[in-house]
């Protein structure tokens, strides 16, 4: 399951990277993390560098049946002796029922018989060692060991032993059992042997109260020796043998468990190479059926994954490669179609032509009429320009207002045809919305393909460029690019730009300065602007305005400016530990607002630097503002929930609408600086600083003046009771706040006085 | 040959082979009395005297001529006594003699009961009475000894293993009933019987003979071995054990122990041979069968003995008059491998020939 959720994210991440045209970095992301994802699979299979299950199973098994078998040995052992030494000295009690069969020679008439009987009896039983016969005085009468050979030197029985053993005779148990104390296991055994004969008439009073009286006749003595020490001489080695044996059938089962194992895991080791392909983003693989239930779910499963992996996929792919609204070829997809053509016109040496359209006003309608409307007539457009084409052209929306045609195998004639065409059928529509009827104009602009293009983005560019003149030039009209030195000489630099950010974005080669924002009344400078600076390779600071028009054009913006939130929080998180009411100021584009998870980005951020929401105020300039007003509003209101401020940049140009003061969601106005450079000049500009002043201050509104050049605008700017000032009078960007003291103006006075921070 | 009870076709086979022997059965249950015995040596009617004249009648009658007055009968004699000898401890004996003292007494006899080492000194001085005993009856070996020993009496014997006191003033009663009534009881419980295993002390020849005698009128094959020891006889046994099919005890003080005896009987049933014992007290030890003598016809032979000396006829008696009863019974086991369904394993053969 899990396997199948990073699988699924990793599409995912894929897909919407190569979706937000940004296929760089969060490509690599996303093939890293599709790779964790095999990583994970071929783990939760068992495979790759680390140990073998089987082995690990094994040894586990191979570990406990050793212990087991060790003290299953042991136990052995133990009883085994235990048996063995109770039996012994059972048996010899056994024995001691024997003796008088031993004694035969003593009371048989034929003593050779008995004799040859004694030793049959010896040689049944190996652990007799000698039997030995002694007259009732002790004296011995003969000893024979097991081969039935009689010792010479046999010992007389003493006095007191004969005695003893005399005192046996008629008792119930007739024997004494001695244990050899020179030698373990070696028993003496010995008794009388004796006869016994009824007196009177005590047979015919069996069975009653008075004992049958009989006499007791001694004959001798009978010792047998006992020597159990073989038992045991031979328990050790079979003992030994079934150790050896059974560590031989526990390292065969070892063996046999392993290769058992082995096929019985084979339909998942199988699994190994398929999962190594889809972990390598092969969707189309196909797993083995196995025989097993338990395998078969897991493919079953797999095989579900890959096939929802697939329909996702498939989704994602053609979401990421079109436009959602027009179900258009989004830019991607059209650049990597161009890219082909491009290819297939090296190679044939044919003619194509890129067709830029821009609609003309579009703007107007949107900001009237509001997006429903605007997304309404981009589909009619997006139709429109469908229906003039070919079938083999490709027509794509870039976004916005802008689409782009790919016209395949074509003629400078037959390209203008086209492009005419489109020009008529866009004049021909109309859109009725709230009763208003809107008709559409567009402009084109026209880059012809040659075997000499190489580049789509280049084409593209000359594209929109030729489009940008068809606009200077009255619009509703269609203009072919030529190629002029200056033209050329743009675009290039244009295409080194787009370059030179990449390498910056990936390399880290951006850095941010910043400067104060001083706060007008009390020359209190918490408030600081990070401004972008792109650091070339020669060492010389870039300003943003150089190669931001590359970035926008080729849509690398929305890049950057997650590069500058990052980087802004990151500094301030670190300064605020001695300034904790330090305030950072970040621009931010249009694209940024446009991103539909800046605001998740931006909460991201907060929380990993650890910032209140307030620290943190996002510039956008008016312009931008307003052009996305409906949207922007949405995204301004998500980022204000997190206590973040919003500044509206540059207010007072474009198209200064204080309405606008009043829908949009706005923390601060910064004074466009052509109002602010002549101040002290300018009467005009005078009155404009203290009106938008003013209409702020009733709106709730901070105002902030740039370009603040001298004490006498910082003077004018306290009259009009502008919040905060900024400008190279007060500070220049530096590549680190400045703790400084400020010119606080005294009131009434044009004359500035210095004030410290900590004013 | 009488057949007095049983089933004529289980006793078929044994019937043949007592007729050898001269024996009749007769079933315990009937309260079998000597009296119901075939007739043996009675004694002669007793001759009882006229009857007297009445003392006195109405009318005397007329007296008759004078005649010489007869003289008066001499006064009967007094009845003959018996000295009954026991052991001290008459362990097992007290049913034979209360039925010898009782058989004694009917036949006319007085008796005189005494114990032969307690009462030594009385005995001897009884023996030499004016009107001594006509004999005195020994129980038991010990009594026998004191009797023969210290009495100057003729001496009957009973319960007697060893036949050593049979002398010639001495008439000693057989204790075990007679080896061929023995076999074909054994027979008729165990017909398959072919082999039977005897051990005897050399001494014991006589019997050893009878036996042999016994085991061929049976159609049993003997294995006749003579021991020294019960050791041996243990020994002998052992070897023995797995050639025949049955073990036979006989009462023989000098080979035989109690200890050598339990333990024959153990080999015996460890081999599956069956045993034959003169002691139901041997039953309880693993022997299969028991044969032995009633008490009832131990005193009763006893009596007649006695009976033959007072009359006169000691010199007609043999050394030792056989038993013509005996008891057999079955150890549970082998009554159930028979099947039997009687309720008492026990009854009696009574020798016919007698």
């Amino acid at each position: 399951m899990r396997i199948r959720r990073v699988l699924g994210a990793a599409a995912l991440r894929c897909v919407a990277a190569a979706a937000a045209g940004v296929v760089g970095r969060r490509l690599v992301r996303a093939a890293a993390q599709l790779r964790r994802a095999a990583r994970l699979g071929a783990r939760a299979m068992g495979f790759g560098r680390r140990s073998s299950l089987i082995t690990q199973i094994l040894t586990l098994q191979l570990a406990i049946v050793t212990a087991v078998g060790l003290l299953a040995l042991g136990g052995l052992y133990w009883t085994s002796r235990t048996v063995i030494d109770d039996n012994l000295s059972h048996w010899a009690r056994q024995w001691a029922a024997e003796l008088n069969e031993l004694g035969a020679p003593f009371y048989v008439s034929n003593m050779s018989d008995a004799i040859l009987d004694v030793e049959r009896f010896i040689a049944k039983y190996p652990e007799i060692r000698a039997v030995s016969w002694y007259r009732p005085s002790g004296e011995p009468v003969l000893t024979l060991n097991p081969q039935g050979q009689p010792f010479e030197d046999a010992e007389k029985l003493d006095a007191a032993a004969a005695a003893e053993l005399a005192a046996y005779a008629g008792e119930e148990s007739p024997f004494r059992l001695i244990e050899n104390p020179e030698k373990p296991l070696a028993y003496r055994l010995a008794g009388p042997i004796w006869t016994e004969s009824t007196l009177g008439d005590g047979l015919l009073g069996l069975g009653g109260d008075v004992p049958v009286e009989t006499q007791i006749e001694l004959l001798g003595f009978v010792g047998v020796d006992l020597d159990f020490s073989s038992y045991h001489a031979q328990f050790l080695p079979k003992l030994w043998l079934a150790s050896l044996t059974l560590l031989g059938l526990l390292g065969l089962s070892w063996v046999a468990g392993r290769v058992m194992m082995k096929r019985a895991l084979s339909p998942l080791a199988a699994l190994q190479g398929p999962l190594a392909d889809l972990a390598n983003g092969d969707l189309d693989v196909s797993f083995p059926t196995s025989r097993h239930s338990e395998i078969q779910r897991i493919v079953n499963a797999l095989e579900e994954t890959t096939v929802a992996l697939n329909e996702r996929d498939r989704r994602l792919v053609h979401l990421a490669m079109h436009d959602s609204l027009t179900g258009l070829m989004n830019r991607h997809s059209f650049v990597i179609e161009l890219e082909q053509e491009l290819e297939r016109i090296e190679s044939q040496n044919s003619r194509g032509a890129v067709l830029f359209v821009d609609l003309d006003q579009f703007k107007y309608v949107n900001d009237t009429c509001g997006h429903p409307a605007g997304d309404e007539l981009l589909k009619l457009a997006g139709r429109s320009i469908m229906s003039a084409v070919r079938s083999s052209d490709v027509v794509a929306r870039f976004g916005g207002d802008e689409f782009a045609v790919l016209l395949k195998e074509v003629t400078r004639q037959h390209t203008r045809s086209i492009a005419s065409k489109i020009l008529e059928q866009m004049r021909a529509l109309t859109h009725v919305q709230d009763e208003k009827v809107f008709s559409l104009q567009c402009s084109i602009g026209i880059a012809e393909i040659t075997s000499e293009h190489t580049d789509p983005h280049e084409l593209l560019s000359q594209a929109d460029l030729a489009c940008h003149v068809a606009k200077s030039k009255g619009r509703n009209r269609l203009e072919f690019y030529r190629v002029s030195a200056k033209e050329s000489r743009q675009m290039t630099k244009d295409i080194d730009w787009v370059k030179s950010i990449r390498e910056a974005l990936d390399e880290n080669l951006f850095t941010l300065h910043y400067q104060p924002l001083v706060h007008v009344r009390t020359g209190i400078a918490n408030h600081y602007e990070a401004l972008l600076r792109l650091r070339h390779r020669n060492g010389t600071l870039i300003e943003p305005q150089v190669f931001l028009p590359a970035a926008e054009r080729f849509g690398l913006l929305s890049d950057i400016d997650r590069w500058v939130v990052d980087h802004a929080m990151r500094t301030l998180a670190g300064m605020r530990h001695g300034r904790p009411d330090l305030r950072f100021s970040i621009n931010v584009s249009a694209s940024a607002i446009d991103d539909g998870d800046f605001s998740s980005f931006v909460r991201t951020k907060l929380k990993e630097h650890g910032l209140p929401g307030d620290a943190v105020i996002f510039e956008l300039t008016e312009q931008e503002a307003i052009r996305f007003a409906l949207h922007a509003a949405k995204q301004m209101a998500a980022i204000r929930e997190l206590g973040c401020g919003i500044a509206i940049d540059d207010f007072g140009t474009g198209y200064s609408s204080f309405a606008y003061l009043k829908r949009l969601p706005v923390d601060y106005l910064k004074i466009d600086g052509s109002f602010v450079k002549g101040l002290e000049r300018d009467p005009v500009d005078q009155t404009m600083v203290r009106l938008i002043g003013e209409v702020a201050k009733a709106a709730g509104i901070k105002t902030v003046a740039e370009y603040v050049q001298n004490g006498t605008a910082m003077a004018l700017l306290a009259r009009f009771r502008i919040d905060y000032a900024q400008g190279f009078y007060l500070g220049r960007p530096a590549e680190s706040p400045q703790e400084t003291s400020y010119p606080v103006p005294l009131a009434g006075s044009s004359a500035p006085r210095r004030a410290t921070q900590t004013d | 040959m009488v057949f007095l009870a049983g089933p004529v076709s289980r006793f078929a086979l044994v019937a043949a082979a007592l007729s050898l022997a001269g024996c009749i059965f007769v079933p315990r249950e009937q309260d079998w009395r000597p009296e119901d015995a075939a007739p043996a040596e009675q004694p002669p009617p007793v001759e009882e005297p006229p009857p007297a004249e009445p003392a006195a009648a109405a009318e005397p009658p007329p007296a008759p001529p004078a005649r010489p007055r007869p003289a008066p009968a001499p006064p009967p004699p007094p009845p003959p006594r018996v000295l009954v000898l026991l052991p001290p401890e008459p362990n097992g004996f007290e049913t034979i003699v209360t039925e010898l003292e009782e058989q004694l007494t009917l036949r006319g006899f007085v008796i005189e009961r005494f114990y032969d080492t307690t009462d030594a000194a009385v005995l001897a001085g009884t023996a030499d009475a004016p009107q001594p005993p006509i004999c005195v009856v020994a129980v038991g070996s010990e009594a026998t000894r004191v009797a023969i020993e210290r009495l100057p009496l003729p001496t009957v014997f009973g319960q007697v293993p060893d036949l050593e006191f049979a002398a010639a003033d001495a008439y000693g009663v057989a204790t075990m009933p007679p080896p061929a009534l023995q076999l074909a009881a054994w027979k008729e419980v165990n017909p398959a019987l072919r082999r039977v295993a005897l051990i005897l002390s050399a001494d014991e020849y006589l019997l050893a003979a009878q036996a042999r005698q016994a085991a061929d009128a049976a159609g049993i094959e003997l294995a006749l071995r003579t021991a020294t020891s019960d050791r041996e006889a243990l020994y002998l046994f052992r070897r023995m054990a797995g050639d025949v099919d049955g073990l036979w005890l006989l009462p023989d003080n000098a080979i035989m122990s109690p200890r050598a005896i339990r333990e024959m009987l153990e080999h015996a049933n460890a081999r599956g041979v069956q045993s034959l014992a003169f002691t139901p007290a041997l039953l309880e030890w693993g022997a299969s069968i028991s044969v032995s003598g009633t008490p009832q016809n131990v005193a009763a032979t006893l009596a007649d003995v006695v009976e033959r000396i007072d009359a006169g006829g000691a010199d007609e008696l043999p050394a030792v008059t056989p038993l013509s009863e005996l008891e057999i019974r079955l150890h549970p086991e082998v009554r159930k491998r028979r099947g039997s369904s009687a309720p008492d394993s026990a009854w009696i053969v009574r020798d016919g020939s007698g």
